[in-house]
């Protein structure tokens, strides 16, 4: 352990590290390079492994639509034939777990992805690393819900046979700059993680004319347009290659992950890389679609807080007066939500601004020191599953992030660091 | 004068008057920025913060 030192020269490091974290998230770009599937593109990928949303959990514990998610991943991959036999293959040892951020990646709600699914492939180009997401299925029962029948095996495989091929096909010819339609979409009254209406047509109309040059060009664009969230699985991945250069800085106590498996809520930081902290993943509140309610959801999960480790989601609630009724209800309240962000955050961002904010940039930089001192931990604007696996989507609200967390962060760092 | 709701933390003085804040370095510094005459004070835990917590946090404010 490091000898105990003064304010001075500890808090000045930590001011250091921290400006020069929020300087990377900046500085960096993320371009959208490619898709293909998983065992191609990420590496060190094996057949036998499975990605899942949220820091690292044992299959038995998972919860069941993170399960059934699984399952319908095996059949998939053609390694079961059914949901039962699934089951027991993912219990008896044979496959291996892995959460998505250690391997570059984040998915939404289950994270479920398998060997052969086609993700989407994000570069940061300023740095050279790169971050992977699985492609969007749209809302209601779908695999990333816990949702599965034919009708969803039959989508996930038109996915990877005609619409991934076709988006690669695309891509290839020009790459698309993320960042430039994220900071449209701002303008648009998208906040980026339950509103990406503006965002997804911004997109939609990038690749449009190539993807119509190809045989089932008409087709991949229907699904596209259908799909108002569709760019959720692109910013995603966009925000974890902006946020990983940040990873691994000493002295900063910059927060670099914030995900949930439905059990637990794990957060990383820049100066203690490769540790989780992990507490309780809360039920979010919220709206829910008729004939539900919050006695029916599963506990929050999902690797899209990646989106309020840059400050859009929550801390852009401002942006968006469409999401307020998720939010709490008024427009005050969201704007409280984005105020809340500059509160706990190091510093701002450079390209995403917010108009109602006065075109401030968003709020950028978790910072444990300043959520330990304030209390106010992360929000996000989260869809809402139901516990009880093949129902699927049943809501969409605002989960909180735990405290118990930060100060498990706030711990170790003082440990490593010599504070306190 | 005392403001803010019950997540609001910390201390600053403006003039004559005591202001509670949120975060207050970030509530310090829109002060200044508008030319309010404020002086920081130190920074006290709310009582719901963990000792050892407090402890690390008042080891950054010395």
């Amino acid at each position: 352990m490091a000898e105990r030192k003064t304010k001075s020269d500890i808090a000045e490091k930590i001011n250091l590290a921290n400006k020069n974290a929020v300087d990377l998230m900046n500085k960096g770009k993320a371009v959208l390079v490619d898709f293909d599937e998983a065992r191609r593109m990420i590496p060190g990928f094996r057949e036998n492994l499975i990605l899942h949303a949220g820091p690292p959990i044992a299959y038995k514990d998972m919860i069941d639509p993170m399960k059934v998610a699984i399952q319908g991943a095996l059949i998939f991959e053609g390694r079961a034939k059914d949901l039962k036999e699934a089951d027991k293959l993912a219990a008896g040892g044979e496959i291996e777990f892995k959460p998505c951020h250690e391997m570059s990646a984040v998915c939404p709600m289950a994270g479920v992805t398998s060997a052969s699914m086609y993700v989407a492939v994000v570069e940061n180009t300023e740095f050279g690393n790169k971050a992977f997401c699985n492609l969007h299925e749209g809302r209601g029962k779908i695999l990333r819900f816990g949702g599965f029948s034919d009708d969803v095996l039959k989508r996930l495989r038109w996915m990877n046979d005609i619409l991934g091929p076709n988006l690669k096909k695309s891509v290839e010819k020009s790459p698309l700059d993320l960042k430039v339609i994220t900071s449209k979409g701002l303008l648009m009254g998208d906040e980026f993680h339950q509103r990406f209406n503006a965002s997804s047509l911004l997109f939609l109309r990038e690749i449009m004319e190539s993807l119509l040059d190809m045989e089932e060009g008409r087709e991949c664009v229907r699904f596209i347009a259908e799909r108002e969230q569709y760019f959720l699985n692109l910013s995603m991945p966009a925000m974890k290659a902006l946020a990983d250069p940040a990873d691994g800085i000493e002295f900063s106590t910059i927060v670099t992950r914030l995900t949930r498996n439905g059990v637990g809520y794990g957060i990383g930081v820049s100066g203690l890389k490769g540790e989780w902290f992990v507490g309780p993943a809360e039920v979010p509140r919220g709206l829910y679609f008729p004939g539900y309610s919050q006695a029916d959801a599963s506990g929050d999960f999902g690797d899209s807080a990646i989106m309020e480790t840059l400050g859009l989601g929550g801390y852009a609630s401002a942006a968006a007066p469409a999401v307020v009724r998720f939010i709490g209800g008024t427009a005050h309240d969201a704007v409280q939500m984005t105020e809340d962000g500059y509160r706990v955050c190091a510093g701002t961002s450079r390209d995403f601004v917010i108009p109602e904010m006065d075109f401030k940039g968003v709020p950028t930089g978790i910072d444990i020191i300043k959520v330990n001192e304030t209390g106010l931990v992360p929000k996000s604007n989260t869809g809402i599953a139901h516990k009880t696996a093949g129902i699927g989507q049943i809501g969409a609200g605002v989960s909180r992030a735990p405290l118990s967390a930060f100060q498990d962060a706030l711990r170790a760092f003082a440990k490593k660091y010599g504070l306190g | 004068m005392v403001c803010g709701s019950g997540d609001e933390r910390g201390e600053t003085v403006i003039g004559r008057l005591k202001v509670f804040s949120v975060g207050a370095d970030w509530f310090y510094e829109e002060m200044k920025a508008q030319d309010i005459d404020v002086k920081p004070v130190e920074w006290t835990p709310p009582i719901e913060v963990p000792d050892d917590i407090a402890g690390i946090l008042k080891s950054l404010k010395r």
